[in-house]
């Protein structure tokens, strides 16, 4: 597993992944975080948590778009295939490399923390559990984006049909508005990831949330065993 | 040793391979010979435990590809056509990197990898990004990663297609070094390596194994025709009359007359011990002396075609 994963990050840094990845959500979470603090004088994490959020609909496929599109392409998942390597162990390996690339990302985040400190005096709660759900819900996308990778070889497939669930799983609550769709009785609110970020950034750590989020990772990271198992001993 | 058992695969209810049996022992090399599409890729991939067999087993030193898989890839070299390389590393940190998948421990993972580098030939290239190397320094690349850790079961799937002949003969050569104690699959469109290397072939088609053995012995046995090569002293027009009088039921090519040796005559003719008394018997009536009798064997690209031709 340790080999995996070092390869993993290797891949992450040798290539341009890593080097757009962070910058570009330092950035773009940055000049919101900017705003909200000097332009809309709101002295607090919450803003920023929810546009990171946002960033990583998109940005959480360029992360896992490459982790088994990019091997079955070129071969190399055959080699694997033929190493002494468990599934289990090889999905691991890539799983939390992906992981921590997102926490690499976040830790970055922990900059803003400094204006924030030298204007104001922060409460604190609100800050580590909305740091806690974000890499809960970033965990998620990782999983939802390795599952889809595994789908295909295509690596611009893999980031399109994963930033497609996110997108769907994190405005899935407004489904429940349309009068027309009111029939499908479904708990739109509780399905949708936006729901339970609100929860966290205020401060609350809600133990459905943390279990439904857990439950998303399980699922997805379950169904990429099974696509990979099939794919080894189909 | 490797022993195969009526080995079948089927893809959506298609069969791929069906029934395919064989042994290998220690220090063999077997060339897997067939049509495009014949089964020989799957048939190595399921030896090489990327895909699982419908049914049928395989045993490496006792241990069961299927119920042992993870035993049995520890002890196996894989180089698929296409050399599964990480194109972004370095040569010497793609082996280390393939090294620590096998489990080679930390200790002699460097030595395992300086190893592999020296037997494949590749030290000048061993810090060069693999994406910038040669079609056959990629292949060499390919083939030290599959011998790292001295496997005892070395599936080389055409290893040698798309390399020019230089290239082709120094990966022979790394290959015969690199059997030692292995057992060497290797398959193959290129005649030459089966003459060069193979103790013995396989030969595939439609997912069957046709043949198996060595390939100097295939059209003896198997293609219903005899061919044997005469050496007879007598007078020449006696002998034709003698040939002429089977018709079309013997083919023959005569030479021609050489003071004083004896004349050769090659025969083809339906692969049986009656007709074979019969010609020879008709001969001796004339009081032609039989010198030499000699099983012919045809031209090895011909056999090999042929196969690849029948249905």
């Amino acid at each position: 597993m340790l080999n995996i994963y070092r390869k993993e990050l290797f891949n992450y840094f040798w290539s341009p992944i890593a080097y757009i990845v962070i910058p570009v959500f330092l950035f773009i979470s940055g000049y919101f975080f900017s705003f909200s603090l000097y332009y809309l004088k709101v002295a607090t994490m919450s803003n920023a948590f929810h546009n990171m959020a946002i960033l990583l609909l998109l940005l959480a496929p360029v992360i896992t778009m490459r982790l088994l599109a990019e091997e079955k392409k070129s071969g190399t998942l055959e080699l694997l295939f033929s190493m002494p390597v468990s599934i289990g162990n090889l999905l691991l390996g890539k799983f939390l490399a992906g992981i921590t690339l997102l926490a690499i990302m976040l830790l970055c985040t922990f900059v803003f923390l400094i204006p924030l400190m030298i204007h104001s005096e922060p409460d604190f709660g609100p800050i580590w559990t909305g740091y806690f759900g974000i890499f809960l819900i970033g965990t998620a996308y990782i999983a939802i984006g390795l599952f889809v990778s595994s789908l295909t070889e295509n690596q611009i497939v893999a980031a399109l049909g994963t930033t497609a669930i996110l997108i769907l799983l994190w405005f899935i609550r407004y489904i429940g508005s349309f009068e027309a769709l009111q029939f499908i009785n479904l708990p739109f609110d509780f399905i949708s990831v936006s729901t339970h970020q609100g929860e966290f950034v205020r401060g609350l750590i809600n133990f459905s949330s943390i279990i439904y989020l857990l439950s998303l990772t399980g699922l997805f990271y379950g169904l990429t065993w099974l696509r990979v198992h099939l794919m080894r001993y189909g | 040793m490797l022993d195969v058992q009526k080995l079948t695969k089927k893809i959506d209810g298609k069969v791929i391979v069906e029934d395919i049996s064989f042994r290998l022992e220690e220090g063999e090399i077997l060339g897997f010979v067939g049509p495009n599409g014949a089964g020989k890729t799957t048939t190595l991939r399921m030896l090489a435990c990327c895909t699982m067999p419908a049914s049928g087993t395989a045993k490496l030193d006792g241990l069961d590809l299927v119920k042992d898989d993870m035993e049995v890839r520890k002890r196996i070299g894989y180089l698929p056509e296409v050399p599964p390389l990480y194109e972004y590393m370095k040569v010497r940190t793609y082996l280390e990197t393939v090294a620590g998948f096998k489990g080679i421990s930390k200790p002699s993972l460097k030595d395992e990898v300086d190893r592999a580098i020296q037997r494949c030939y590749i030290g000048d290239m061993a810090k060069r990004e693999i994406g910038k190397l040669s079609k056959g320094y990629r292949q060499r690349v390919g083939l030290a990663q599959a011998i790292l850790g001295s496997p005892r079961l070395l599936l080389l799937d055409e290893p040698t297609s798309s390399l020019d002949p230089g290239q082709i003969s120094e990966m022979r050569d790394i290959i015969r070094e690199a059997s030692g104690n292995t057992m060497v699959i290797f398959s193959t469109h290129i005649l030459q390596e089966i003459q060069n290397l193979c103790d013995r072939v396989v030969l595939i088609k439609n997912g069957r194994l046709k043949y198996q053995g060595r390939l100097d012995q295939y059209d003896l046995s198997t293609d219903g025709q005899r061919n044997l090569m005469l050496k007879l002293r007598g007078d020449r027009s006696e002998i034709e009359s003698v040939l002429e009088s089977f018709n079309s039921g013997l083919r023959y090519e005569l030479e021609k007359a050489k003071n004083g040796l004896p004349l050769k005559v090659s025969l083809h003719f339906e692969d049986s011990d009656k007709l074979q008394n019969l010609i020879l018997t008709k001969l001796l009536g004339k009081n032609v002396g039989i010198l030499e009798v000699t099983p012919l064997a045809r031209d090895l690209e011909e056999t090999i075609l042929q196969f690849m031709r029948s249905e």
